[in-house]
């Protein structure tokens, strides 16, 4: 995955002698290595002791080979693994020359065109040096709190240029052969509106580096530099040979995904994502040249990010056994247009990036992904619907209830639910997917540094994607002010008016991000009275219209938020979900009594089963949909018969089968749909559907439309397509005949 | 006199008898998972036997009981616990299942955990129909903001009664600011249900953190009436031979509580054995003068690491187990998975050990059980390490053609190697494993490994450490010869120990110049007066108390437990507990990582209060009549060296003060020592084994 051809210098980098190396000492060394790394992570989560590196666990570190090869990655945030990769590669580029790279030395980053994701993400690498010459490097990265710019946070939504989000650093040396420059950390922190917390981070990106220099040193003074050389190199050549045996496995095919990211920051207008993956034997290209063109908004993704999206987006579905570094991105190349939502183009503002298009693109790497895993029954239980997918970053800024100085993001975020599998529901409130183990705080942590009081923190019904299997729910929050008059607030989100958690093979999509910002409240009165609603039912107040991403507004006493995130996409037809099911879930509070009806097809009564009126309910949906239209027919059905081959399978509602000479789309209900070489969905039920047809919590954009598509025969629900009107039915998957 | 401590294993229940001559004698029966009180009266059984007695003739000697159990973990992890009711304030119902957004991965292997397909979220304690919203709401700074409402409390109460609950838990928010709206909930609940067991999180576990308090309260209440039976049945059992000492059970916390308290402290019961072991090497460290212990426990499964500081074992304040949190201060425990069962796979030609482990059924293909894949032990018969009859005191024979068969088909051939190349592969790629571990243990509390003595303990513990601690860089090990039933022995030396705090929430304020202008003293001593008096009425008036306050930095998440000196408190010694904090805090997270200027919070005051229970002292070995011989030679096999001939000593004849030097072997019922190349061993005057690494 080579992100810019770079000319770097090779005679500064050590050149060995590759090495037997016996599978014991392989296997100590590999587990040293690994070990190295997490104490990297702890050291750095020590030193910096705050929340967003300790508890939301956003930061990477690791070690990399003399190009910035990852060789170990830390199991926390993984979009930085491919900006901390990207990151040394632009040290070397600007700094070889100039001022030089010599033992001993560290340099910044946190450009967001020299690897950086956005500008509060800020890396600092150390090469690692034997004999003189470079043998690799290591680094970390972690999100800061602020970085300066226009608005607190670093977070600009009325941004036209990404000069005005925050300091730009590109590679410079921090520390020159052992020695601190103070200037240059002064000249840095003193740039933020929190330079206190920003030179802790420093410190422990500082500590960290010198854990895994040593760390790496001591290794190579037990097992000789040629050794440990080898198997550094090793590890990589292991993920990317046991990657490409498993793409070998895989049916050869094209597979597309699109997601609609709505609102630029100044503008309510669609930005598509677009990604078509071809994969051929046992390589795959990631083509996302098919993406709409940059936002004069902050929502931009730069290469960098692109590249983190890919990496987050594939890491689980096809590498869950496999160890994560450079090996498993040989086998992928990336296409994208220079100039596009993501890949911007300097000087567009990308400051919301990662939670936004970048966001999206992980969001559609794993659905073209998983498309890809569903064609083998072998790998189908790894393919999954979408994750929750974009967050609504809250931040606050102005003074605590003790009068301090506070801007800090309120971490509802975390609260998110997980896509469903084959095999079983999402999880909920399963925590961001890029996160492999995070955690949200306590609302006693929260209420404890910041001037709010919560109404409630609870579990959203309604808010997961309905499907066979369900996608995970999401919790909620609605807070007010406690302690303090006001402050200023910013909100800023996807997904709004866009469903973007997609479900897989007939699943629905979660419900939007849903926030309600009540004004002038009767809820001092109600305070005064010792009463406490635990909803925003009872509460009498002004609903401010808010758009996915508003200005900054200015959050009073009498004021209450809501904030409801999306959730996870479902997986399958949902009249295909038990009745009993279905009944426990509304019992549970997991869908409504009137979602179980409208979309499920199951009636209850005061939360029990109506099974007679269920399976009356069930038929007469499944008769509306063979009511429903479809663009063409199959004029002469082919005979399936037992000489038919199986070329591939459609997770598990359709498969690719060869009759005849031809290839055709068959449901598993044994009837073939379409010709392999045509967009099945031509052939399929459609019906549009309205927001409402969807369930309570989704909304779409004036220009989206939802289509669903269900089998001509059987009735059972194979797809439902997000699509901007006007446009034509996406082409998700074609299998090579 | 005799004093008994005992402790029930998944396989045997052990038993450690002290008498007053310093004699100590370990015995061991079958657990008996159906009703484990039966194991421990076999276990007495066996060690009147020994003396000659009866069990009663044997009980009426007895001066002191002691017991550990891992009744309350089991219950935990199969789900078997009390039909229990949750109360919370209303609109936070969801706390337990919210989990803090780690419910599908926490407690999960680390190598599971990047499986997306295959998380899961943990089995509730509490199931959700079970959970009930109370009506009141108190803020961060304990003022109440709605006040509870009586009726509705009562009602939802009636719910859980009719639902059947036989255990309630309550935990609302802030009540560790402000504990009154969960005082008159208990006294609901006793009006409505007489006698119901009860668990207020305001006074098991008063901190800040609403999920986790809620997992510890709930897993208390969970656990409480199942404890309270299983206790109950072992004292009748005790109490049936007559008799009338003091009964104590081991807790995780660093002590054992007295029987009658176990079960209101069910939670704190969930780790007892691999603290038990920690404790024994604490009090075994006393003996022998060493106050920097690392402690490792290589068991079939799992290896775990504990860590002594300056004669006091390591404390962690949060603790995940059974896939929920328990935020009780107990012994911090660390386990990777690597035992004598870990299994060794080659995939693409490369070699890993473990994390799957073959347990004791089908266990290592060398039990002859039925399993097929090679594991440590294998490696370790294949090697010449274990005597295929002497395992167990020759208890158990061992099948070699099994081991080396499973070592041939599935290492060596894939590899290319030979079948004593494989096994002692398998070996080294374990014993760095552990080593590593060890290293990061001790790193991540600050310290340098080759600070430390080390003690190898469980099955397989001294068989590998002559390798992981060279590794690891650690000059001396002990083997203790309590080895065999180390957490019995703790269990029995443990002094009695009770924790209590209370949160106090208070700070110095950003670019503060002395903590004593914004710490309210009155109320910092009245706090510790509080607490201290609660240990006093735990534990008598002759206990000993050691206090601590909990401190960290504004906007900071690490929190460190300084010492504070005893008697009423003045400003001038507040203001050196921050310089005591600032001190510890670089020691720990490095030089320059203070931040003062953030300003500093005092979190919680602590008092822990420890009472020596009776027990005889140790007495030294009889130093004659040791031959000091070997009993055996044969080839051993060492990575790097190949086979090598190795003098093998049976333990009964090796006596204080004989120093053997490695290679060699010392053989022991319970366990086999190795001595490396280079390496020698010792035995000290009460018995205890001292390898001596020298430097790698």
């Amino acid at each position: 995955m080579n992100a810019q051809r770079l000319d770097i210098e090779r005679s500064s980098v050590y050149e060995y002698s590759r090495k037997e190396v016996d599978p014991i000492t392989f296997e100590v060394i590999r587990h040293r290595l690994l070990s190295i790394t997490d104490e990297q992570a702890v050291t750095l989560a020590s030193v910096s002791g705050s929340s967003l590196v300790n508890e939301a666990t956003d930061f990477n570190t690791g070690l990399y080979r003399s190009f910035g090869e990852v060789v170990t990655m830390g199991k926390t945030v993984t979009f930085h693994a491919a900006s901390l990769s990207l990151m040394v590669k632009h040290v070397i580029e600007d700094c070889e020359q100039s001022p030089g790279i010599h033992p001993g030395d560290m340099f910044i980053v946190n450009h967001p065109h020299k690897g950086a994701l956005h500008c509060p993400d800020v890396g600092v690498l150390a090469p690692i040096f034997h004999e003189g010459k470079r043998i690799g490097w290591t680094g970390g990265c972690a999100h800061q709190l602020d970085v300066g710019g226009m608005v607190a946070g670093s977070f600009a939504s009325m941004a036209k240029d990404i000069r005005q989000e925050g300091m730009l650093i590109p590679p410079v040396k921090l520390v020159d052969r052992g020695e601190l420059r103070t200037d240059v950390l002064n000249f840095i922190t003193g740039m933020s509106r929190l330079p206190t917390n920003i030179s802790l981070d420093l410190k422990g990106l500082m500590a960290a580096n010198n854990v895994g220099v040593k760390g790496l040193h001591d290794t190579i003074a037990k097992y000789g530099i040629d050794t440990v050389l080898t198997v550094m190199d090793g590890m990589m050549e292991l993920s990317e040979a046991k990657m490409r045996k498993r793409l070998q496995e895989l049916p050869d095919g094209v597979f597309r995904a699109q997601a609609f990211l709505d609102h630029d920051g100044f503008q309510n207008k669609l930005y598509k994502v677009h990604v078509e993956l071809r994969k051929q034997g046992d390589s795959i290209v990631f083509d996302y040249t098919g993406s709409d063109d940059q936002a004069p908004g902050f929502i931009n993704a730069t290469r960098t990010g692109l590249l983190a999206g890919i990496y987050a987006g594939i890491l689980p579905i096809i590498a869950y056994d496999l160890p994560w570094n450079d090996g498993l991105l040989r086998p992928i190349e990336v296409k994208s247009r220079e100039g596009s939502v993501v890949s911007c183009k300097f000087p567009a503002p990308c400051s919301q990036g990662p939670l936004g298009a970048m966001w999206l693109v992980e969001v559609t790497t794993t659905e073209v992904m998983s498309k890809l895993m569903a064609t083998h029954p072998k790998y189908v239980a790894e393919a999954q619907a979408a994750p929750a997918s974009g967050p609504d970053l809250f931040h606050i800024h102005g003074k605590n209830q003790y009068g301090e100085p506070a801007t800090a993001p309120v971490l509802e975020v975390m609260l998110s639910g997980g896509g469903a599998y084959q095999h079983r529901d999402g999880i909920t409130v399963s925590g961001q997917r890029n996160i492999t183990a995070g955690r949200a705080p306590n609302v006693e942590a929260t209420e404890l540094k910041l001037p709010v009081l919560y109404l409630y923190r609870r579990i959203i019904t309604d808010s997961s994607g309905a499907g066979r299997n369900v996608g995970g729910q999401a919790a909620g929050a609605a807070f007010i002010l406690h302690g303090v008059d006001e402050v200023e607030s910013l909100v800023a989100c996807h997904g709004y008016e866009s469903p973007t958690s997609r479900g897989l093979f007939g699943g629905y999509p979660s419900g939007c991000n849903h926030r309600r910002f009540l004004r002038h409240t009767n809820i001092r009165e109600l305070l005064a009275k010792g009463e406490l609603p635990d909803s925003l039912a009872s509460l009498q107040g002004e609903d401010t219209v808010f758009t996915a991403k508003p200005p900054e507004f200015e959050f009073h006493r009498d004021d209450v938020y809501e904030c409801n995130p999306t959730a996870g996409g479902g997986w399958g037809d949902p009249l295909e979900r038990s009745p009993e099911d279905v009944a426990a879930d509304v019992k549970g509070g997991v869908f409504s009594a009137a979602v179980a009806e409208t979309i499920f097809g199951v009636i209850t009564r005061d939360d029990e089963l109506d099974i007679i009126a269920t399976q009356a309910r069930r038929r007469r949906l499944r008769a509306q949909r063979l009511e429903w239209p479809a663009a063409k027919t199959l004029e002469r059905a082919p005979l399936i018969g037992p000489e038919a081959v199986v070329k591939a399978i459609v997770g598990d509602v359709a498969k690719f089968i060869q009759a005849g000479g031809s290839t055709y789309f068959v449901c598993n209900c044994g009837v073939p749909l379409a010709p392999a070489n045509e967009n099945w969905k031509d052939y399929a039920r459609q019906s549009v559907a309205s927001a409402s047809d969807l369930g309570p919590r989704v909304r779409l954009h004036a220009d989206l439309e939802v289509v669903r598509h269900a089998c001509p025969s059987c009735a059972k629900l194979l797809d439902v397509e997000v699509r901007r009107k006007g446009e034509p039915s996406l082409l998700d998957i074609e299998v090579a005949s | 006199m005799a004093y008994i401590g005992t402790d029930i294993g998944g396989t045997f229940t052990d038993l450690v008898l002290l008498t007053d001559d310093g004699d100590v004698r370990i015995f061991k029966a079958l657990t008996t998972p159906e009703d484990r009180t039966r194991g421990v009266l076999d276990a007495m059984e066996l060690a009147a036997r020994a003396l000659g007695l009866s069990s009663g003739e044997l009980v009426g000697k007895l001066q002191y009981f002691s017991h550990g159990t891992t009744a309350a973990t089991n219950a935990f992890i199969e789900r078997k616990g009390a039909r229990t009711g949750l109360l919370a304030t209303r609109g936070f119902e969801d706390t337990l299942r919210i989990q803090r957004a780690m419910g599908g991965w926490i407690g999960m292997p680390t190598h599971e955990i990047s499986h997306f397909s295959k998380r899961r979220v943990p089995v509730p304690i509490v199931p959700q129909h079970l959970v009930r919203g109370i009506v009141e709401r108190v803020d961060y700074k304990g003022e109440v903001i709605a006040p509870l409402d009586e009726a509705q409390a009562r009602e939802a109460i009636r719910e859980l009664l009719a639902e059947g609950v036989e255990s309630i838990a309550i935990c609302l928010l802030w009540s560790f600011r402000n504990p009154a709206h969960e005082r008159r909930l208990a006294q609901i609940v006793e009006a409505e249900a007489p006698g119901m067991f009860v668990t207020m999180s305001s006074l098991l576990v008063p901190v800040i953190g609403e999920y986790e308090r809620t997992s510890t309260t709930s897993i208390n209440a969970y656990l409480g009436p199942v404890i309270h039976r299983y206790i109950n049945g072992l004292e009748r059992a005790v109490r049936d031979y007559g008799f009338k000492g003091p009964i104590s059970i081991m807790e995780s916390g660093g002590g054992v509580l007295p029987a009658s308290e176990a079960a209101f402290q069910a939670a704190n019961l969930l780790t007892s054995g691999p603290a038990g072991g920690v404790l024994a090497s604490q009090k075994l460290g006393e003996l022998l003068g060493y106050k920097n212990i690392l402690t490792a426990d290589m068991g079939g499964t799992s290896f775990d690491v504990g860590l002594i500081v300056n004669g006091q074992p390591l404390l962690e304040t949060v603790r995940e187990e059974g896939r929920f949190h328990v935020a009780l201060p107990s012994i911090k425990v660390t386990a990777i998975g690597a035992g004598g069962g870990s299994i060794a796979r080659v995939q693409d030609g490369h070699l890993t050990v473990g994390p799957e482990s073959a347990g004791s059924t089908p266990g290592p293909a060398c039990y002859g059980r039925g399993g097929v894949e090679p594991t440590i032990t294998d490696a370790d018969v294949v090697l010449g390490i274990i005597d295929p009859k002497y395992f167990l005191g020759g208890n158990m024979r061992l099948d070699v053609e099994a081991a080396h068969e499973a070592v041939r088909k599935y290492v060596a051939e894939p590899l290319g190697m030979d079948v004593a190349q494989a096994a002692a592969g398998i070996r080294e790629v374990a014993n760095n494993q552990m080593a590593d571990l060890l290293r990061r243990v001790t790193l991540r509390a600050g310290f340098d490994p080759r600070d430390f003595v080390l003690m190898a303990y469980g099955g397989a513990g001294a068989t590998h450490a002559h390798q992981y601690a060279e590794v690891a860089g650690i000059a001396t090990v002990v083997v203790p010869n309590t080895g065999p039933a180390h957490s019995a022995y703790g269990t029995v030396t443990s002094d009695r120990h009770r924790s209590f705090s209370i949160a106090f929430g208070q700070h110095a304020p950003a670019r503060f110049r002395k903590a004593s202008d914004h710490i309210d003293l009155a109320a910092f001593n009245a706090g510790f007066e509080g607490l201290e008096a609660r240990a006093r009425e735990a534990l008598g008036e002759g206990v000993t108390i050691q206090r601590f306050v909990g401190m960290r930095f504004r906007q900071q998440v690490h929190e460190i437990s300084v010492p504070v000196p005893e008697g009423r408190i003045d400003g001038r010694q507040v203001d050196s507990l921050v310089d005591a904090f600032e001190v510890e805090y670089e020691r720990i997270y490095g030089k320059n990582t203070a931040l003062r200027i953030s300003g500093v919070e005092f979190t919680v005051l602590r008092v822990e209060g420890t009472s020596p229970v009776i027990k005889p002292s140790a007495r030294k070995v009889r130093s004659t009549g040791h031959s000091n011989q070997p009993s055996d030679r044969r080839q051993v096999y060492f990575f790097g060296r190949g086979f090598l001939p190795t003098q093998v000593y049976r333990s009964e004849s090796v006596g204080p003060g004989a120093r053997l030097v490695g290679p060699c072997i010392i053989e022991r019922p319970d366990t086999t020592i190795v001595v490396g190349p280079g390496q020698s061993a010792e035995m000290e005057p009460y018995g205890n084994i001292i390898l001596t690494i020298g430097a790698p």
